[in-house]
């Protein structure tokens, strides 16, 4: 932390992403679905495994529950029935 | 009970002290911000009492932040509850208003209003008028935390559905005073869309309210759809102050940690 080309950039964005994973979580989303790691331009497969990680984890929690685009298709089936 | 406030206010006028006294007014029935120029007028002074404690109130702070930019070498005394008065301090920080041009008259808040407030603290440190209330201890935001994740899903969406993008929470509050604002970015907030993003457009709002909201109730006393706003932005400044430690307007010489740049 604090070793960011913009100073301290990273540090700043992590008290949003602390502050934000909260909220969310009031609000009734899983705080998991927000997830910030810090990753230097040098490390491609710590990348990779981070990102990897990441999507295995969403896919666990399943779809997002306020994706409009499901809602739609909801809406739709419903009609066809 | 504003005895003492006239006294007060009409001897900083006749002894020249302040250039005006900014508080609220009552004439023919209805209760309204007034600056008062003339210790004559004081006669028809009112504290925001109405109907009930406390509802005829107004965000007096945002309009002496436009009273000081038209003068901004006079001093203004200002009608202050606890909630004001910990939204001059932060004002001050943030700059927008200058400690040694206002002068707070402090008003404590009878308990019926501190209760439907749930008020940490209803009265202001520069008391001066009105009772020093205890703290009352909230329930709004511990029944929303004590929901299970999928219920506090759709009690928030079922909330803001209701929001018809009046913005009149953001005009109302006295702790906005940006120039742009990021809820009529069109690149950010889709425009013509009613109800706005669900929930983005107001976690947006309750994100930029770290460090500023006071928690006056206004945003909440002011939608028309009936939002509980102010249980979002309680639980903003209850993170705010378990994660980070701060606590906004309860200092003069501290800044919020949102604000503060930190380099190592």
């Amino acid at each position: 932390m604090g070793e960011c080309h913009y100073q301290s950039g990273n540090v700043m964005a992590n008290k949003r992403m602390t502050l934000l994973q909260k909220l969310l979580e009031f609000s009734g989303l899983h705080a998991d679905r927000l997830r910030v790691r810090w990753v230097s331009s040098a490390e491609a497969a710590e990348y990779v495994r981070e990102v990897s990680g990441f999507v295995e984890d969403i896919k666990k929690l399943g779809p997002n529950p306020l994706s409009v685009k499901r809602a739609m298709r909801s809406v739709r089936n419903e009609q066809k029935d | 009970m504003s005895k003492k406030i006239k006294e007060t206010v009409r001897t900083l006028l006749v002894e020249g002290k302040i250039r005006g006294f900014l508080g609220l007014i009552e004439r023919d029935g209805h209760v309204m911000p007034h600056l008062f120029g003339d210790p004559q007028e004081l006669e028809h002074l009112s504290l925001g009492d109405h109907g009930r404690a406390g509802d005829a109130r107004y965000p007096l702070n945002q309009i002496l932040i436009q009273l000081m930019r038209a003068y901004p070498e006079e001093t203004f005394a200002v009608l202050v509850r606890g909630c004001d008065e910990r939204g001059l301090r932060e004002l001050f920080k943030w700059q927008q208003l200058r400690e040694e041009k206002v002068i707070p008259i402090g008003l404590g808040c009878p308990e019926e209003l501190a209760r439907a407030c749930e008020c940490e603290k209803p009265f202001p440190d520069n008391l001066l008028d009105g009772p020093k209330g205890e703290k009352v201890e909230g329930q709004k935001v511990a029944r929303v935390n004590a929901m299970d994740i999928d219920a506090r899903l759709r009690f928030w969406k079922a909330e803001f559905d209701r929001c018809i993008k009046c913005l009149g929470c953001r005009n109302i509050c006295p702790m906005c005073f940006c120039k742009e604002c990021t809820l009529e970015e069109a690149n950010l907030i889709d425009s013509g869309e009613i109800p706005p993003a669900n929930p983005t457009f107001h976690l947006v709002r309750a994100i930029h309210m770290v460090g500023r909201c006071i928690d006056c109730g206004l945003c909440e006393e002011a939608c028309p759809a009936d939002i509980p706003l102010r249980t979002l932005y309680k639980k903003v400044a209850e993170i705010v102050s378990e994660e980070f430690g701060y606590k906004t307007g309860y200092t003069v010489d501290e800044k919020s940690p949102f604000n503060i740049i930190e380099v190592k």
